[in-house]
């Protein structure tokens, strides 16, 4: 059973680190498209975004595709950060004694950081959306709510809330003579 | 923490090592020096018994409450 549990452990670590990777590849990859697409506009067709294709605003205007890339790339930065936690966090998890101040505060952060996500691709990129069908009339597909990450962000906060409390009642126990 | 624990004023007075109390007590010496340096969050009145009767006086004697605002 002991044996089970540290196999399913390195295994999550290894996908977390394999998570960070493919986001970093990812924000470092629009940041390229968005660098190149100032000296050949035809780069803003390659987004590596599934059905975002922002070369039709690329052509309109400047200004709102930059904001549309900086966002796109602010939520890959976030989601890297967060895979990168999650690595860091098993990494220093130990199975004998799990409850550690520690690991509470990077749970702590990961909530903070799946919260940013959310402000980033739900609220900013609606109010980006918005906007933009309404002074171009350029309407992008919506693929996302990106609601999920709120919601994913309160369980790992109330996770976090109970680990700390878990861990007061043992340092509670342990200075019990 | 406005719970003080004068354990080593007893057990000067008392001429009592730290040793020789963790022997008479019962208590391991890690244990003793977390009540002595006054970082314990609690104490157990089985403890607290075994250590009056080790050193013949009374809670009161061990245990002070310190107002940290009058302080």
């Amino acid at each position: 059973m002991k044996i089970k549990t540290e196999t399913i452990l390195t295994f999550s670590k290894f996908l977390a680190l394999l998570g960070g990777v493919w986001y970093s590849i990812l924000w470092g990859s629009e940041l390229l498209t968005l660098i190149a697409s100032f000296i050949n506009p035809d780069w803003a067709k390659h987004t590596y975004e599934v059905d975002l294709n922002l070369f039709s605003i690329r052509e309109h205007s400047t200004g709102f595709y930059v904001y549309a890339m900086c966002l796109t790339i602010a939520v890959s930065v976030l989601k890297a950060i967060i895979w990168f936690v999650v690595f860091d966090l098993l990494s220093k998890l130990k199975l004998q004694n799990p409850f550690s101040m520690e690991v509470e505060k990077k749970l702590e952060r990961i909530a903070y950081l799946l919260f940013g996500v959310w402000i980033v691709s739900s609220i900013f990129w609606k109010t980006y959306m918005y906007y933009l069908s309404k002074s171009t009339g350029i309407q992008l597909p919506a693929n996302h709510s990106g609601d999920e990450y709120l919601f994913m962000a309160g369980m790992i906060y109330i996770i976090s809330q109970v680990f700390k409390r878990g861990i007061e009642i043992q340092e509670e126990n342990d200075l019990t003579v | 923490m406005p719970i003080v624990v004068n354990l080593d004023v007893m057990m000067a007075k008392r001429k009592m090592s730290l040793n020789e109390l963790s022997e008479k007590v019962g208590l391991t010496l890690s244990n003793l020096s977390i009540l002595k340096t006054g970082k314990a969050k609690a104490i157990r009145f089985s403890t607290l018994e075994a250590i009056c009767k080790t050193l013949d006086c009374q809670p009161a004697d061990i245990l002070e409450y310190v107002d940290d605002l009058k302080k």
